[in-house]
């Protein structure tokens, strides 16, 4: 939002100061605010401050005036103080990742902290990523504070540096801290449905794929049980008799669907991997069995939000490497 | 990025501190711009209750330009510390019509601060001095509220919280000030600055009534300072002659100019020669001798154009005027400070000329009234043998014995003032005394006239330096001897000898005013407690002026020289705030250092258990689970394990489990078995 008033110059020195503080404080799950992480300058009240300071100065050197003097004195005091309380204010903070939902690339996606004020009463406290609103947290009580975060692209959720900041009590003074909470979750790739669901293929090893049009044939009642989709459910039985039931359709076992990346026409991976990921809930929208093949991993058809969350994982970590992801490590 | 808006919180805050920082500057701003300010602080007062709206656009625009018009009407357009001030409380009251944002919130407070500044400009009493911190509190209480949560703190009004927090800042910046104020080095004037109107040029004034010197004794200002180079006069001789008071016409006294002697003595004074000049060297008026005293004076400017010496002027200096009645006169009025060298030489009394028109001028007086004061003259000049020198002597006797008490606040005296002053009240200031011995003594014919100046001054013997504020004006006698010249009679001797070996402070602090004489007090002279309470005060007061308002360079550097033993303090000085600076480091650290992490309520208990199971014996490895160093600790302890057990699966639960997780019943559970184990 203040990026265009940044100068090139400007800008290259804020990005050697955000290096220099990720080397200092690496990603960590569990993250106390302390002297290493807060950094803490005047805001422009705080320069003008300063200035009527110097303005009051002057006032007492010319007047000889003692009292004017001792005003001097005390607003620059106030100022000195109010960097110790600001800091303080954030100081012992914790911050503690408590997880963060799955989501596509793109999305802005719920993230959970935990803010533990420890002993001291905390005030104003605004927290948030730069790319989205920052919101004032509440330390009354420990809660877990619900941010939102946008993924960036597919892969492991790395979001960036959380920017926790705050100016109580004057106003005199920023303290703010950059932190890099690690989060364990996955990004799906964004969905890509510019293509319909593949006609008919022929899988890579040969078993059949039907055609995947038309609706599935309702084949009769269940009793209801915990994973079933909701949308399956005879609500209208429901309310009458009391007993909830589940509607079976008729999944004739040729009507399967294999997806692969050659069955997207064009495109790079990325887009491939999009377009994969549209069809894969296109499928479970309408409730086809369907399944993956990629390299070195094949998931069999199946349905189901256990089935399309394995899918969408594959298709989000597909040919990343997964060993900087679950370091949590160099570089975010 | 919008400044967000202001709560009515903080608006509260602003409002209060709008009335109390205007206080005090009040009596400055010109009248016709009052009713415009109380306007406006109903005005807000009404949004605030939610009874009023916010003006429109236009109407601020007019009301920004009526004030800009009244305010200019009033004072005219030269900058002077009035204007400003006007413009600062009005800008404070128009301001608070469009606040809106934070912004513009912290813009009416900042300008809070520039009117309190403005208001110690004015005075510096201590009274003052305790009222504006108020001010200062109420100040930071509003910023303070600006930047409060609104909605975390229980009450939308945080008034407890808020005076918790302005009260700790007050008390942690107080000592940082005083240290500041104490250390940090002082500079002179840097420039010229607009002074307050009236009371800037306080100091003696051309005519004197009773009651002038009085007043002025009530200033701290620094009227000169004197340095000497070899000896110096002690207090009692500081007598720096500033004015010659020779004009009377029954109410008050004047120094003769030109014209008036012109008017006065047609065809006596030839030419101006006979009353002043310019010349280092006179020759007739009187002859010169070597002096005792070396000096130079520094004068702070006052807008007058007399410049004081000690004792009788014998010579002129550049760009001012000698005067036959032994007094220097600038050729322009002082307006910035001005060094001048008063000649060593001293006049030798006997050698003084005097030509009849002056004798006369010196022994005029109205021709009626003070009836009672012109028959005790007579009878003393009768007693004294026609001697004026014995005559003087048995005038200072008079006072000495009679009930004449030296007062800073005399009653009011009009007609008569001299019969009244001697027969009925007995109570005055050196200007009294002064005047009814001038009057007494030419009532016999004697040549007589009031001078006025300053007595004593403060020694500073490091720098050989004496100070002479405003307060030290005086005022003293002096009789024409044939033969002898001017003589000095300082009838204030002979009621309050203090006031002239230690000088009116001191005098002031060994309780030589305070008994029963000084200002106020002996109006509660009957109430026991208010007089106590009034001399307390009193002292008090004067302890401020003492220490803290007259805290200026001089007294910076020889408070320096005091604590650190040494002429050369400027390091030390330097030292002194680096450890301050230093102190407020460590200050930073202490409180890096004791962070404690913020845990849950179930991690700290489970830090409790570790303790507390360390101190048996059984210390969990690092990487070593909850459940893993439980199974280890009963596969050694089979009895410590069967009480562990259960303890763990609890911490567990809590610690993960979405249900029970920060479910206050099992955490008591939890911290019950922990105590139990």
């Amino acid at each position: 939002m203040k990026d265009s008033l940044f100068t090139p110059s400007w800008r290259w020195l804020n990005n050697h100061f955000q290096q220099w503080a990720d080397q200092r404080t690496p990603r960590a799950t569990r993250i106390q605010l302390n002297q290493r992480r807060i950094y803490i300058v005047p805001t422009g009240s705080g320069f003008f401050w300063l200035s009527m300071v110097l303005v009051i100065f002057l006032v007492a050197v010319n007047y000889r005036n003692s009292l004017a003097y001792g005003l001097c004195f005390f607003m620059l005091s106030l100022f000195l103080l109010s960097i110790l309380h600001t800091w303080r204010n954030l100081a012992g903070i914790t911050l503690v990742a408590k997880g963060a939902e799955a989501g596509h690339a793109g999305e802005f996606i719920p993230v959970s902290i935990e803010c533990l004020g420890g002993r001291c009463r905390r005030y104003s406290i605004a927290i948030g990523w730069p790319e989205t609103e920052s919101v004032l947290v509440s330390f009354d009580r420990d809660t877990e504070q619900r941010l939102v975060a946008r993924a960036g692209s597919r892969g492991w959720f790395r979001p960036g540096r959380l920017r926790i900041e705050s100016v109580y009590p004057l106003g005199l003074c920023r303290a703010w801290s950059w932190v890099r909470l690690d989060f364990r979750s996955v990004v799906y790739p964004a969905p890509d449905d510019r293509y319909p669901l593949p006609e008919s293929d022929i899988a890579d090893d040969g078993e059949r794929s039907l055609t995947a049009s038309g609706f599935d044939d309702f084949a009769g009642f269940r009793s209801y049980q915990q994973t079933d989709p909701p949308a399956h459910v005879f609500w209208q039985g429901y309310a009458r008799t009391g007993e909830l039931l589940t509607k079976q359709f008729d999944q004739p076992s040729g009507r399967e669907l294999w997806f692969s990346l050659d069955q997207v026409p064009e495109g790079d991976l990325e887009q491939r991997l999009s377009v994969l990921t549209a069809w894969c809930l296109e499928c479970d929208k309408q409730q086809y069995a369907y399944g993956l093949v990629m390299s070195g991993q094949k998931l069999a058809p199946s349905t189901g939000e256990l089935h399309l969350k394995r899918c969408l994982e594959v298709l989000a970590l597909y040919e990343l490497d997964d060993g900087m992801a679950v370091s949590g490590g160099v570089n975010g | 990025m919008a400044s967000p808006s202001v709560s009515r919180y903080a608006t509260l805050w602003l409002l209060v501190a709008q009335v109390m920082v205007a206080l005090p500057v009040l009596e400055v701003l010109p009248m016709s711009v009052l009713p415009l300010l109380v306007l406006t602080v109903i005005w807000r007062a009404l949004i605030w209750f939610g009874r009023g709206a916010w003006p429109s656009d236009l109407l601020r625009r007019l009301l920004v330009v009526l004030s800009l018009v009244l305010i200019v009407t009033a004072s005219g357009l030269p900058l002077s510390l009035e204007l400003a001030v006007t413009f600062l409380v009005t800008g404070y009251a128009l301001k608070m019509l469009e606040m809106k944002t934070r912004r513009d919130a912290l813009v009416i407070a900042y300008i809070g601060f520039f009117v309190v500044g403005a208001g110690v400009i004015y005075s510096q009493s201590l009274l003052q001095a305790l009222y504006q911190l108020l001010c200062l509190g109420v100040l930071v209480a509003a910023i303070h509220g600006m930047y409060s949560p609104v909605h975390s703190v229980s009450a939308s009004f945080p008034i407890k919280d808020t005076l918790r927090f302005t009260g700790f800042m007050l008390l942690q910046a107080l000592p940082l000030t005083l240290a500041l104020f104490i250390f940090v080095p002082r500079l002179g004037p840097l420039w010229a600055v607009p002074w307050p109107e009236g009371e800037a040029k306080t100091g003696l004034s051309d005519t004197m009534q009773p009651g002038d010197v009085a007043r002025l004794s009530q200033s701290y200002e620094l009227a000169f300072r004197a340095q000497f180079t070899g000896s110096v006069p002690p207090a009692r001789e500081r007598y720096w002659r500033t004015l010659v008071l020779d004009q009377y016409d029954g109410e008050q006294w004047w120094q003769s100019d030109l014209t008036d002697l012109l008017n006065q003595f047609p065809g006596d004074i030839e030419d101006e020669r006979d009353w002043q000049s310019r010349s280092p060297v006179i020759d007739g008026w009187w002859q010169v001798q070597p002096g005792q005293y070396n000096y130079e004076i520094l004068l702070e400017p006052n807008g007058r154009q007399w410049l004081p010496v000690l004792g009788m002027a014998a010579a002129s200096v550049p760009q001012a005027t000698v005067l036959r009645s032994l007094r220097l006169e600038a050729d322009k009025p002082v307006f910035e400070r001005r060094l001048y060298q008063p000649t060593r030489q001293s006049v030798v009394a006997q050698t003084i000329a005097m030509p009849s028109w002056l004798l006369a001028l010196n022994k005029s007086l109205p021709v009626n009234g003070n009836v009672q004061s012109r028959i005790l003259a007579q009878q003393l000049f009768a007693e004294s043998g026609r001697d004026p020198v014995t005559m003087g002597q048995l005038l200072m006797d008079y006072f000495n014995q009679k009930p004449f008490y030296y007062t800073l606040s005399p009653p009011l005296m009009d007609q008569n003032e001299v019969d009244q002053f001697l027969f009925v009240h007995r109570r005055g200031f050196c200007e009294h005394y002064a005047s009814s011995f001038v009057f007494m003594m030419r009532s016999v014919g004697i040549p007589a006239r009031i001078v006025t100046g300053y007595l004593g001054g403060e020694y500073l013997p490091a720098e050989k330096v004496v100070r002479v504020l405003q307060r030290d004006a005086h005022a003293w006698a002096e009789i024409w001897v044939e033969g002898q010249g001017w003589i000095r009679f300082d009838p204030t001797a002979a009621v309050a000898p203090e006031r002239i070996d230690l000088g009116i402070d001191d005098m002031i602090e060994q309780g030589g005013l305070l008994q029963g004489q000084i200002p106020l007090a002996y109006r509660f002279a009957q109430a026991g407690f208010f007089k106590s309470v009034r001399q307390g005060w009193e002292r008090l007061e004067y302890r401020w002026q003492k220490s803290v308002v007259q805290y200026q360079q001089e007294k910076q550097q020889s408070f320096m020289r005091e604590l650190f033993g040494t002429s050369s303090f400027y390091w030390q000085q330097i030292g002194v705030l680096g450890a301050l600076l230093a102190l407020f480091l460590i200050l930073f650290g202490v409180f890096a250092l004791f962070q404690r992490p913020a845990l849950n309520p179930h991690q700290k208990l489970w830090l409790r258990l570790e303790r507390k199971l360390v101190d048996r014996g059984f210390k969990r490895q690092t990487g070593e689970g909850p459940k893993d160093f439980a199974l280890r600790v009963s596969a050694e302890n089979e009895a410590m394990g069967t009480q562990l057990l259960p303890i763990v699966d609890l911490y567990i639960q809590l610690a993960y489990s979405e249900r029970v997780r920060m479910d206050k019943p099992l955490l008591d559970q939890l911290s019950k078995m922990i105590r139990q184990l």
